[in-house]
This record gives C-alpha cells, structure tokens and sequence, in this order.
C-alpha cells in the first residue's frame, strides 16, 4: 500500500467515525435501566423499585437535636418545592378541621357500629370518655366532635387515623431517630418510572444542604439506594476505566513510542463501539445499561485487532485473515444470545457482535504502523517459554476438580453500597422500625368496601403470626377504614330517648342530647366515602400511597414490620384477594433466568462458534488444538471465579465469553504460524500479537480486578486468568510446533 | 386593682421552679357542672408551650404556633403514643398570647382593652379586644401585677378559665 492510498483510508476511516459520532447526537441511544428488559420477555412482571412501596424513602439527618431538626425543616422547604416529590413530612401531620369535619360526617360508614357500641352502657361510657376529652389539652379540638357522638365512631376513626403516626420520638417539633442521633425525614417520590440518574440528583442536593449545615444526610429507600448504587458503581467504574486507561496508553507509549499511531490503533474501537449502540438503538429501540456495560467485552477485543496488524508488521496479510475469521467466530458466539429471548441478553450479543465485525474490518483497513513494536525482552521470553504437551488436559483436569470439591451455587444477587450509606443501612433497626424489605402483603379488591372487608378477614392470620413471633406489626387500610357495604347498617337504630338516658347515667345534662341525635341522624344519611373522596385528605396520604388503582379494582400494598424467615407459614391459608410476597423472589427468579439462559446460549455460542471455524478452517488437527486450548484457559477461569466468589455470576459468564473471543483469536494464531513451517518471521509475528494483546488486555482487565466494586472485581479477575492461562498455553503451543518442525 | 392597661398586660404568673401551677375549669352546654383539671405549664426555648397535665389524668402536651401534639405511654411496647391536633385557626391568636403572657417580659404588643375591678372586687379583670380572639372572648385576671388567671368565653358561649396558682397540684 503507497502512501498517499494508506492516507486516503485513514481519512476515509477518521470520516466514517466522524459520521457515527454525529449520528450518535443526532439520535442519543435511548438508554435504560428497567428491569422490564431482564423480567418481562418470561411473562412474570415485578419490578420493586415501580411498586408504590419503591418510591418511599427515608432521611436522617445525623447530629445535635436542636441543629438536626432546623436543617431537617430546611430541606424539608426545599423537598416540598422538587416537583419530583410527592410528600415530605418531618412531624405528624395534624388533621384540620375540614378534615375533622369529613371524618365525622362519614364515621359510621368507616367506623361502623355493632350492637354492643349502641346499649346503653356503652353510650354512657363515651359520654364519660367525652367529658374527660374537656380537661385533656385536646378539648379544644376534639371535645366538640366527642361529646356528639356517643356511639364512640369518630372516637374510634380518629384512633386509628393516628395510630398510623411513626413510632419513633419528636424533638424540637422534628420526628427524631430512637438512638436520639438523627432527625428524620419522610418522603414520597412521585409516581413516575425509575430515574437513577434524577433521583441520585436528589439525593446530592440534599446531601449538599445538610452538608452546609455541617451534617451529613443519609437517604434510605428502595429507588435512593438503587440510584446511589448506580452513581457509585458509575464513578468506580469510570474511576477504573480512567485509571486502566491511562495505564494502557501509557503502555503503548512504551511499546510503540508514536503517539500518533497511538491515535489511529483507537479508531476501530470507536467505530466498533459507535456501531455496536447504534445496531442496539435500531434493533431494539433502546439500549440497556447493562449492554452498555458489556462494551468493555467489545473494547478488549476491538484494541486487539490493530495491535496484532502491528505485532505482525510484514505479515499483514496473515493477520487479516485472522482477525476476519477470528472476529466472524466470536461474533457468531455472541450473536447466539438472541436465542436466549431475554431482551437485554439479546442487546449484549447485537452490541458485540456489530461491533466487533465493524472493528475488525476497520482495522483491515488501516494503514501499516511506521514503527514495529518494541518488546523485545517479552519476545525472549516467549521464545523459551515452554509447557508439558498435557497441560491442557491438567488445566482441564483442574478445573473439574475443583468444581467437584466447590459446586457452583446460585450466587445471591449482590449490591455494592458505598461504605457510608450501606452503615446507614446496618444501623437503621436502632433508630426506627422498618417495614420488611422482603415480604409484602398485597389485597386486592373491587372497591373500598371489599378492601376493607379482606383486610378485616385478614387481620386474624396475621395476629396469629404476631403471637407466634414470626411478625411484630402489620397495618392495613382496613385497619382504619372498616367499610362494610354502600349502606351504613340500619339496625338497631338509636332514639332521641337512648341519647338522653345515657347523658343522664353519665351525669351530665339531657338536653344536650337532642344535639347528638341530630349529629347521629346526619351521619346515617350521609353517602359513602368514595377513594377520590379520601385521596384530598392529606393525612392519609402516607397510607393511601400504598394503593393502587387497577382495572380491576383497588389493590393494597400491606408493609410487614418484624417479618420472619418462616412467616408465610405462620399467616395459613390466605383469605380470598389476599397474596403473600417475597419481593426478592422475582429478582431472584428473574436473575436465575437470566444466567440460566446465558449459560445455555453460551454454550450454544461456542458449538456454533466451533462449527463455523471448523467450516472455515477446513482443518480438524487445528480446530481440536483451538478447541483444547479454549477449554482449558476457559473452564478453570470459571473454577477459580467460582472459587472466590461462589457462584458463576451473569457478568463471569459474559467474562467467558470474552474469553473465547480471545482464545479463538491466540488459537488461529497460533494455526497460521504452524502452518507456514519455516517462516521464522511469521513464528515471531504470532508470538508478539498475542504478548501485545495479552499484556494490554492484562493492563485493562487486572485494573478492574483491583476495583472496589464487586461487579468489576468479578470481571477483572475472570478475564485475567483466563487471558494469562490462554496466553501461556497459545505461547507454549506455539514453542512446542515450533520444535517438532525443527525451526528451532 | 391596676394602675392601667399596661400594667394589666405587664403582669405574670407566679412561678415554681420555672413552671406555672394552674387549674382549669371548662363548662359545656353537655355537662351539668365545669370538668376541672390541674397541672403545670412551662415554655421550652423555642416557644412551645408544655402543659404537663396530672388530674384528672396524666397527660402531656406540646402547643406550638398551629399544633397541639398530645404525648401519652404507649399502650402496647415501648415509646409514646403520639396524637396531632391542629389548633383552630381562631384559637391561635389566644394561645399566642397566652404564651406572651407567661413567657415574654414585655407587654403584647398591639393589644388593648378594658380594665375592671374584678368580681369580687380585689384585684382587675382585663377585657382584650374582640379582633385579637376573633369569636372568642378573652379576659385577663390579676391581682396587682400578678396574674392569675385567663378566662375563654367561646363562641356557644362556654367558658373556660385557666386559673394561675401559687402552689403545685
């Protein structure tokens, strides 16, 4: 190739990458991180982080009481104006007189009464209980309503109303945490799809103001924590990339002492990646984050594609044909995902796959490199570098050893909290009780009245369990609204002369009893209460937050405070409507799914992947040895990841897919230097490719390992030793031909 | 009797050990005679006023500015059962300056009535003005510059006195 034909190329290259990146902004990818994409295509649909319970949150505001409560009611103002919130409540909420005054209208419909609250004795004992209401502080609120109604309705009502109020201390008018070290803040977000990037916003905007105060914040709750586990494995794994970066460019700096060449070794990449998110974007009209994090997969083979045309220098031509071929196999692998049928399986193999095509032919199209890489002393190394003929079959043996002695389990799925919040996290029982992040229970029914009638048939399984000490608490709506139908019952139906005689037991004055039966008579013909009706009183809102209208009717999400492992054996069988849930468990199953089909796919991949090779290659002897060498390098990566971290995680088992892509690539390698018996050079120019691709991989991949975030280490760690098992078995493969053609 | 109506104003309550002994009677058309309690008052820095009530039963009681939260032992487990009440509107400008009355050293400011032997005829009564208590009618008494007492007459006409001792219940 002349140069000004070699210049033309590269102009043609850099153009091309020109135009994705401006097709990039032209038309962003539609980035997501539902769960949808893991969960749905099986039918099953739960996504906690969208349940009503997801969007409620917690913050405490560590510090002196005094100082605590007045940043709490700061950034409380501050909450109340975030359109993304939906309620903000640092002390009980008091009902106000309109409310007070709906409450009394509806009582005997959300209180009904029996028979027994109607005798004699029982309306003697209200009067009595309403005249006590005078000398309390509260007499000026609630005496009034008290003392007019003696069937003891709105008494009850208003009991239960407040009961619904945190069990936790208030401190200069502040709800504070039991241990007395925070002010405590509870928030609602509002109904809209999950935001990881909006809600950690929130979260360091409020971090930001209790910091001003000299405070720190911590934000507790389904989405926060999701949204500061994203931010956080975000930064550490830009943190990596950054660092494993840097070290990589460093290390062709090195090797290859030309910047520029430096440069044009990375086009390939960014088209490949450009191409990948755009094929994703086309195909499934969005691009999952997870997919998106599997780039990594592209950019450790797309960097390889340049650097084996380099380490090959002369014998350009040979290396082309390798990387096509090798590129062509590990796509295919990849491309086995979609049968899988799990959507965000199916973006991984489309993303690796274009990209991976697109790089490899970019990189045929690149100009040669003016200066051949200096790794001279590697080269030494590699040339002495020799292993037993078995070690394959030791390595193999190994890992089936060791997966005999530790069988992979189903590994739990795993969050890396930032230190700091996952403390807040441990700590949480001292200062309030929570709900059970696990189980739930969930009511369904057509109206009110049937909610309410479920909840009261409910409500002796769970004080059952509460006795059993499998539960220490459970509120449901029905708890405070008892509705039994559209009719408030009609008998027995009190007379103006039951008020009076009760009065006169009381001693107290009978003639106040003509207000307390027209109060009585007005409640009996006021209409039910309606669920529009109850969503305009604020102070219910915490409770109606965990209802849902459906087409169906209404369903209840019930919290479980002090839930046992062994409660659903404790709460029976479950009245009609009534649901108990392990909300881990659709993660849980979703994720067993999910690595289920990636295994099978993989596997799937790599006979495809094997059969196509063969096809191409045409030359069994090579296919077996590529073959061998894979297995080996492949299968104790997975026993060693399995080893550290019990388990083959989704992410180890993309790793090894990976790994494959890049034992195909050291394996043809390997084929096409022994099949040009006697051509040193060709020897010398597979060796240097595969220590230049294996040193960078190293570079990229032991740097991850070294990340605090679990995911990352995983990654790292699983393609580390499976790039150096390859790598060193490729290279004593290829010494080992090298002696029985006799170039030696 | 006092000399005038800043005097009146100017008067406080005898304090015990930085509470105020008190006795309050409410009359209701529903009740033949006055329910009676007793108990202690106090102000905390930041203007709450703790009414510490121990007859006829044992209650506590923070009032703020438009809360009354009521703090009673819980009645199942550990901590205290909370009730949250809001102060009627109407009720606000007395209690504000209920709590001037015991905690500031200065007169309310912006306040002004009638001043008239009390009834039976030691000391003064202090009729404020309606726009301060909207509905409600709000008298003072005192004996010199010692209050003792603060009289409601709400709007169905019930009153209700809060009386200031000198000794604790």
């Amino acid at each position: 190739m002349t140069r000004p034909q070699g210049a033309r190329r590269l102009a043609g290259l850099a153009a091309l990458m020109a135009m994705l990146l401006a097709a990039l902004l032209i038309w962003p990818p539609d980035l997501r991180s539902d769960a949808a994409a893991i969960f749905s295509d099986r039918g099953e649909q739960f996504d906690p982080l969208q349940s009503p319970a997801g969007r409620d949150g917690l913050v405490l505001i560590t510090g002196p009481r005094a100082q605590a409560a007045a940043s709490a009611r700061q950034i409380a103002q501050v909450l109340k104006a975030d359109p993304a919130l939906a309620r903000v409540q640092l002390a009980p909420v008091a009902p106000s007189r309109e409310v007070l005054d709906w409450l009394f209208r509806h009582r005997l419909h959300l209180a009904p009464r029996d028979a027994a609250d109607l005798r004699p004795p029982a309306l003697e004992a209200r009067n009595h209980a309403a005249r006590s209401a005078l000398s309390s502080a509260q007499g000026a609120v609630l005496a009034e309503y008290l003392l007019r109604d003696p069937t003891g309705a709105f008494a009850d009502l208003i009991e239960r109303v407040q009961a619904q109020l945190p069990k936790v201390p208030l401190a200069e008018g502040v709800w504070r945490s039991r241990d007395d070290e925070a002010a405590l803040l509870f928030i609602s977000l509002r109904d809209a799809p999950f935001d990881a990037r909006a809600t950690q916003a929130l979260v360091e905007k409020v971090s930001a103001l209790a910091k001003r105060d000299g405070l720190r914040a911590d934000l507790i709750g389904p989405r926060l924590i999701a949204a500061q586990v994203s931010a956080h494995t975000g930064a550490m794994a830009s943190l990596t990339s950054g660092i494993a970066g840097g070290l990589l460019v460093l290390w062709l700096l090195i090797v290859f002492r030309a910047p520029l060449a430096l440069a044009v070794m990375m086009l390939p990449l960014v088209i490949g990646l450009c191409v990948g998110l755009l094929s994703v974007q086309a195909l499934f009209g969005q691009v999952h984050v997870i997919a998106l994090g599997f780039g990594g997969a592209l950019t450790g083979l797309a960097l390889d594609y340049p650097l084996h045309l380099a380490g090959h220098g002369a014998q350009r031509r040979h290396a082309r044909r390798v990387i096509l071929l090798g590129a062509a196999t590990t796509a295919l692998a990849f491309l086995m995902m979609l049968g899988a049928g799990v959507s965000v399986l199916g973006q991984i193999g489309v993303f690796v796959a274009t990209g991976l095509i697109a790089a490899a032919l970019c990189a045929c199209l690149l100009p040669p490199m003016s200066s051949a890489p200096r790794i001279a002393p590697l080269l030494r190394l590699a040339e002495k570098w020799r292993l037993p003929r078995a070690s394959a079959f030791a390595l193999i043996a190994l890992a089936a050893l060791l997966f005999v002695l530790y069988p992979p389990t189903q590994p739990a799925p795993k969050a890396d909290l930032p230190q700091a919040l996952a403390r807040a996290v441990t700590d949480l029982p001292k200062k309030l009780p929570m709900p059970s992040a696990r189980y739930a229970l969930r009511i369904e029914a057509a109206d009110l009245a049937q909610l309410s009638q479920r909840g009261a048939q409910m409500r002796p399984a769970i004080e059952q369990a509460i006795a059993a000490g499998a539960l220490e608490r459970a509120t449901l709506i029905g708890d405070i609204i008892k509705m039994r139908g559209a009719r408030v019952p009609a008998r027995p139906e009190l007379a103006l002369g039951d008020f009076e005689q009760a009065l006169r037991s009381a001693g107290m004055a009978a003639g106040y009893a003509s207000v307390q039966y027209q109060a009585y008579r007005e409640a009996l013909t006021t209409p039910p209460p309606r669920l529009p009706d109850l969503a305009a009183l604020p102070e219910l809102a915490p409770i109606l937050a965990r209802l849902e209208q459906t087409p169906e009717g209404l369903r209840e999400w019930v919290p479980l405070f002090g839930a046992s492992e062994d409660l659903a054996a404790h709460l029976g069988p479950l009245p009609q409507g009534v649901a108990f849930l392990d909300l881990a468990k659709p993660v849980r199953d979703g994720l067993a799914r999910l690595r289920q089909g990636a295994l099978i796919w993989f596997a799937v991949g790599i006979i495809a992947a094997l059969g196509f090779l063969g096809l191409a290659l045409r030359d069994h002897h090579a296919l077996a040895r590529i073959a061998l060498l894979g297995a080996a390098g492949l299968s104790l990566s997975a026993a060693l990841a399995n080893l550290i971290s019990p388990g083959l995680s989704i992410y180890e088992i993309v790793a090894l897919t990976l790994l494959t892509g890049i034992s195909v690539d050291y394996g043809l390698l390997a084929a096409s230097a022994n099949a040009s018996p006697g051509n040193r050079a060709q020897v010398t120019a597979a060796r240097r490719s595969i220590l230049l691709c294996a040193s960078t991989t190293l570079i990229a991949f032991a740097t991850m390992a070294c990340s605090p975030v679990g995911i990352l280490q995983q990654i790292g760690l699983t393609v580390s030793f499976g790039v150096l098992m390859i790598a060193a078995l490729t290279l004593a493969q290829v010494r080992r031909d090298q002696m029985e053609t006799g170039d030696d | 009797m006092a000399r005038d109506v800043a005097t009146a104003l100017a008067a406080r309550p005898i304090m015990i050990d930085a509470q105020i002994p008190y006795r309050e009677e409410v009359a209701h058309p529903a009740l033949l005679e006055p329910a009676v309690s007793r108990g202690v008052m106090h102000l905390e820095q930041d203007g709450t006023l703790i009414r510490r009530q121990i007859e006829p039963f044992a209650e506590t009681a923070q009032i703020t500015d438009t809360q009354l939260i009521l703090l009673t032992p819980s009645a199942v487990g550990e901590g205290q059962d909370t009730r949250v009440l809001e102060i009627p509107p109407e009720l606000r400008p007395v209690l504000r300056t209920m709590r001037q009355l015991i905690a500031e050293d200065r007169a309310p400011s912006g306040v002004t009535g009638a001043l008239t032997p009390g009834m039976d005829g030691q000391g003064w009564r202090l009729g404020l003005d309606a726009a301060l208590a909207e509905n409600l009618s709000l008298t003072l008494l005192g004996c010199g510059d010692v209050l003792t007492g603060i009289e409601v007459l709400q709007a169905d006409g019930a009153p209700r006195r809060i009386l200031f001792l000198d000794e604790t219940p």
